[in-house]
């Protein structure tokens, strides 16, 4: 819907691109669009043709679940909001006819028409649609037509498609009516969705009693794919608990799975509520096979449950397979025409993933999203603004203008002169509702000047007509009985800023979506609520206040907090798009973890991490971005556009003042502490992974030659990771730190490679990463033994005065096992980086989540922003993540930043809170109560304090208005006199006679 | 709604209701439950339309002075809704809206008004089918409670009997 509005962003709907040329920053593309067979710039969406329409088709967006017609919108909220014609099921285009008679029929009618001067061809078996339409937008002429665009740079967001289970013959999908896919649960539990949520059998329509899932179908093996779709494991768990809620009827739900990656942020408390609440059985298992039960179409599930080591026969009503993600079918055609790779499943392939998360392998082609892989929908979202800063890279005039022709306001004074208008909207207002009559009795209601119908407000004519009205009677308000706010309000504000009339003296009634669309049945009723909220609009719009727009100068500098890879990354994006930035950094050297002799390989293509690193490092010099070593942050004060920051060198005592227009946060976490356990700290062979990969960087810094690895004077032959220590722990973190398997697993690699025989404790793996399935399936092949540790245990470390053995009950054998080993590595989880954690909570404001860590602003849509504007978070500041994930929030850090930047001023929303500061009492519950911290308490006299609304952070959502005990804060455009208006105006018929 | 001359025919003008119907305030978020009743539209769920609908940008925003002052005016009951947990535009809006709704409720208790002429729902902008169920189902549960007692007339007996109660404490 953003999208679809925003002034920048052309959207080419029906399209494919057929060719590119040129170069990064010039590139021409070539794009087919495909005819859609409606006029966008016409269809008003009322659904006329919908009704008539007599051809129906399968519904795409409910997977085939619901019918839909020839013509139809793909979804509700598709945009443009505009009709589509199916080529296939329309009767007009003759998708029935092959190529050939369709040519034939085309000629014979140019044939025709060069007879006779006033020819129609007679194709229009139907045009019912056509007939239907009030507003002639649909045009069966369109064809399909040739568009070249120049860009600067390309991004693929192609998404994936679900893996096809046919191919897996042993489920039944496809052959067994009640074997359904994770797609088509979702949308039978979709509210809107087409059984409107409740979940039932396909083949009786009957609530299903006992579900059972199955995870990994089509992924880790099956089907020829390796790798882990990552969304899946989640799905299953949200899913299952929904049902739960949905139908109490469900009385058994069963999840099959292989491991439970619940990795991301809050996903294991996630996993934990649900065995808490007993939302389903967790059976680990993949099954043999799925049997039909003829007599009543049930299924019986053959799995090996492997942690009870026998056989199970499941008895299921309903089977869901959790269908893998696959590469989408037209990706190999697409990468070829733009000149890029795919990876080996189809894929787009990244160039290199640790140096930037985003780049395809063909300079100035970027790809995110599961186009690349299988992603969840935070890294999604994460990887598509990093795009948005790479990319930036190859445009020019990315600095948005401000446009510099004022209109002279119109003098809007005086008592209110309302004007009404009545929108018929074709017939979708005007079929249910009398619109002579809610004209007429608008015209009745005090200060109303003038009432009048259009047949649609929202066109063109109707907006001058709406422009005349105001100027002819000299309004003063405007209410328009139409549609919905939501999405017609930015179209006649826009309107009437134009002409100087105050955009904050509109009110709309929603007499469409609200009104005649829902009680088409009950016309009186309707018509009766329509005048009521006729009304209540006009009440409203006489207490409305002309509001205007703030503005304070943006200062076009942004400042990076942290010298770590992330911190690097969002420095260079900002940088090369010109932005003045300064990079702090506390120690003296660049690169965190990377760089020195901290990190050896990383995974998943075994990059040398110093490689990285002096990559990273010549971007960022190049970039012309200000570094500054040893360098602390003193104090921050101020709010987006104008931060004041103090920084201060801690070798001289220097201080600097620098104002800032935006801050990204890139300060890094800390890994756990496991001083006594496991014997860490008491033998000298226990190390933590980090150690270890010292380990690795110094012995083959010393010595070229490969030979036993000396650690603590002595060569092992045998090693053991314990994997979580310090993550998933129900003491200490919850959480999963994400980057610990799959560096668990490299480092056994190269243990192994040495000759020395390793053991993997582990809980679940969850090699979830690019790569790293692939890399977890070589560790297997190697030899590399995996032991699994039970919930609730944890392996004991055993030994005199060395570690001599790992001792743990193994739940795949079901016995306890004890591996000899002379060298033992904790993989060590990611904990919040204290005290900078704290003390930039303190300085920024920024919320921490319940983990510690800070907490983005929302999880699928802004995973890099704060709540706190112009504060940005990027790499593992925001969560445990590895270093592909921490490159790709970086860069999304610096896209959002630079959104802020590239303005010349802050424009401040009108519509916010503001204080009385006679009736204010300083009790201060506005400061407490609001997330975004735009109520301060300020000092005004000496000792005299007063609550003070800062207009640039206040969001308008009138929370601490409605708390304010004093009654001395009112929300704007939504006060109480306005709110109350309406409330009386619903109970008081007020009609001047 | 197919045609013109399809629509129900109704009587022009409006008449008084044949038997009571309830009053009913719905106070809704901009983000969340007013783009839900959107929604319903869209998708044309039809439902009962006894309601009217006032939006403020957050459930935050909906104070007990709302909720009093619709009862006081004669509404039949009130529906306050808003974000599902986690979803509010505001981050913790809703949990503040659940915060105010306690306080309103036990007001609305000592009025001696009943429940279920109050209620809190969340309704995301996805839920159109459940809007209009909810709209269903709590029209059908005031319409079960009949008018309320604080009708508008009753109120103003009782506004004129304090403020003679006042008037004669002030004189005495």
């Amino acid at each position: 819907m953003d999208a679809g509005r925003h002034p920048l962003i052309e959207l080419v709907t029906n399209a494919e691109v057929i060719g590119c040329e040129g170069e990064p920053g010039n590139f021409r593309v070539r794009v087919r669009k495909s005819p859609r067979y409606v006029r966008e710039d016409r269809c008003v969406a009322c659904g006329l043709c919908v009704d008539v329409c007599p051809m129906v088709g399968g519904n795409e967006f409910d997977v085939g679940l619901k019918a839909r017609k020839a013509i139809h919108r793909p979804f509700p909220q598709s945009v443009p909001a505009t009709y589509v014609i199916d080529r296939d099921a329309c009767l007009n285009l003759l998708g029935h006819l092959s190529e050939k008679q369709y040519r034939r029929l085309e000629k014979v009618q140019q044939i025709k028409q060069r007879k006779m001067e006033d020819y129609q061809p007679n194709v229009l078996i139907c045009g019912h649609c056509t007939k239907a339409c009030e507003v002639d937008a649909i045009d069966f002429d369109m064809r399909p037509e040739e568009i070249e665009l120049d860009v600067g740079a390309i991004l693929v967001a192609v998404g994936f498609q679900e893996f096809d289970a046919r191919k897996l013959g042993n489920y039944g999908y496809g052959r067994f009516p009640n074997v359904v896919t994770s797609l088509e649960l979702e949308r039978m539990l979709n509210a809107s969705g087409v059984t409107q949520g409740h979940v039932v059998r396909p083949s009786d329509m009957k609530t299903p009693k006992r579900i059972v899932f199955i995870q990994c179908v089509g992924a880790r093996g099956e089907g020829g794919r390796p790798y882990c779709s990552r969304f899946c494991c989640m799905n299953a768990v949200k899913d299952s608990m929904l049902v739960r809620q949905h139908d109490p009827e469900v009385e058994d739900v069963t999840i099959l799975y292989t491991d439970l990656r619940a990795f991301g942020k809050g996903f294991d408390d996630f996993v934990q509520r649900s065995r808490d609440e007993k939302s389903a059985n967790y059976v680990r298992g993949r099954p043999a096979k799925i049997e039909l039960v003829p007599e009543d179409n049930s299924l019986e599930v053959f799995v090996e449950d492997t942690l009870e080591h026998r056989q199970r026969r499941i008895g299921a009503d309903l089977v869901v397979l959790s269908v893998a993600a696959a590469p989408n079918d037209g990706a190999i055609v697409l990468a070829k025409r733009l000149g890029i790779e795919t990876d080996q499943y189809g894929f787009i392939a990244r160039r290199d993933p640790a140096i930037s998360a985003v780049e395809s392998t063909r300079e100035g082609v970027f790809v995110c999203g599961s186009a690349m892989g299988p992603q969840v929908i935070p890294d999604c979202v994460a990887q598509a603004s990093a795009v948005a800063a790479r990319a930036q890279l190859f445009l020019t005039g990315h600095r948005v203008e401000e446009k510099a022709e004022a209109v002279e306001p119109m003098d809007l004074s005086g008592q209110p002169r309302v004007g009404v208008m009545v929108c018929h909207c074709g017939i979708n207002i005007a079929g249910v509702l009398d619109i002579d009559d809610l004209v007429q009795y608008a015209a009745g209601i005090p200060d109303v000047v003038v009432a009048e119908n259009n047949l649609f407000a929202c066109s063109t004519t109707g907006q001058e007509e709406l422009v005349e009205l105001i100027r002819e009677h000299k309004l003063n308000r405007v209410v328009i009985a139409a549609c919905t706010p939501r999405t017609h309000e930015p179209i006649f504000r826009e309107t009437f800023a134009l002409i100087g009339f105050n955009p904050y003296l509109l009110e709309m009634v929603n007499i469409r979506d609200q009104c005649s669309w829902v009680h088409a049945k009950e016309a009186n009723a309707a018509q009766e609520k329509a005048r009521t909220l006729i009304r209540m609009g006009v009440a409203r719009a006489r207490h409305l206040e002309p509001l205007h727009e703030g503005e304070v100068p943006m200062t076009h500098a942004a400042l990076v907090i942290g010298g770590g890879i992330a911190g690097i990354q969002a420095a260079t994006d900002l940088a090369v798009q010109g932005f003045p930035v300064t990079l702090v950094e506390k120690t003296d050297r660049l690169g965190g973890r990377l760089a020195g002799a901290n990190l050896k390989y990383l995974y998943p293509n075994m990059r040398l991490a110093a490689e990285v690193v002096e990559e990273k490092l010549k971007r960022l010099t190049d970039s012309g971005a200000r570094v500054l070593l040893n360098t602390e942050v003193e104090n921050i004060t101020g709010f987006v556009g104008n931060f004041e920051v103090t920084l201060r060198a801690s070798q001289t005592g220097k201080e600097e003042v620098l104002p800032i227009g935006a801050i990204i946060l890139a300060i890094g976490a800390d890994l756990h502490d496991p001083q006594g356990e496991f014997g860490y700290g008491k033998y000298p062979n226990v190390l933590t992974s980090e150690e270890l990969e010292r380990v690795f960087s110094s012995f083959e810094l010393q010595s070229q030659a490969r030979g036993p690895l000396p650690v603590d004077g002595g060569h092992p032959q045998s090693a053991a990771f314990i994997l979580c220590v310090g993550s998933r722990d129900p003491e200490g973190f919850t959480g999963c730190s994400r980057y610990c398997c799959p560096t668990a697993i490299k480092q056994a690699i190269q243990l192994c490679k040495m000759g020395i025989d390793t053991t993997i404790f582990y809980r679940d793996i969850r090699t979830i990463s690019a790569g790293a399935e692939e890399m977890y399936r070589q560790a297997r092949g190697m030899g590399v033994l995996f032991v699994r540790i039970p919930p609730g245990e944890k392996p004991e470390v055993i030994g005199e005065q060395r570690a001599e053995a790992v001792r743990c009950f193994d739940d795949l054998l079901g016995r306890r096992l004890e591996v000899p080993t002379d060298l033992v590595i904790l993989s060590v989880g990611m904990r919040p980086r204290q005290p900078e954690t704290a003390r930039f909570h303190d300085l920024l404001k920024a919320s921490l989540g319940l983990d510690g860590f800070f907490l983005e602003l929302h999880p699928e849509l802004a995973p890099v922003e704060t709540a706190v504007e112009g504060v940005l978070l990027a790499g593992t500041v925001q969560g445990p993540k590895d270093i592909v994930d921490s490159v790709a929030q970086a860069s999304a850090a610096a896209a959002k930043a630079s959104v802020f930047l590239a303005y010349d001023k802050v424009k401040l929303d009108p519509a916010v809170a503001v204080v009385d500061e006679v009736k204010c009492r300083t009790c201060g519950t506005c400061v407490d109560i609001c997330q975004f911290h735009a109520p301060q308490l300020v000092e005004t006299a000496p000792g005299v304090f007063t609550a003070r609304i800062n207009a640039s952070l206040c969001k308008g959502c009138g929370t601490c208005t409605s708390w304010c005990p004093s009654g001395a804060i009112t929300s704007k455009h939504f006060t109480d006199n306005q709110v109350h208006a309406m409330i009386d105006a619903f109970f008081a018929e007020e009609v001047a006679s | 709604m197919t045609s013109k001359n399809l629509s129900p025919k109704r009587q022009r003008g409006v008449t008084s209701p044949p038997s009571w119907e309830p009053s009913i305030v719905v106070f809704a978020c901009n983000w969340c439950s007013y783009a839900g009743a959107d929604t319903a539209g869209v998708s044309r769920i039809q439902h009962q339309p006894h309601f009217r609908m006032i939006r403020v940008m957050c459930s935050g925003r909906i104070q007990p002075g709302f909720v009093l002052r619709a009862f006081e005016k004669g509404a039949d009951g009130v529906l306050v809704s808003g974000c599902h947990f986690g979803d509010c535009h505001y981050i913790f809006g809703n949990e503040r809206a659940v915060e105010q709704f306690e306080k309103t409720k036990n007001v609305v208790k000592l009025l001696g008004l009943e429940e279920g002429r109050l209620r809190l729902e969340w309704i995301s902008a996805a839920e159109g089918a459940r809007f209009a169920e909810v709209i269903n189902e709590f029209t059908d549960q005031v319409r079960k409670l009949g008018p309320s007692k604080l009708s508008a007339r009753k109120l103003s007996a009782i506004s004129y009997q304090l403020s003679a109660i006042s008037q004669r404490v002030r004189r005495s």
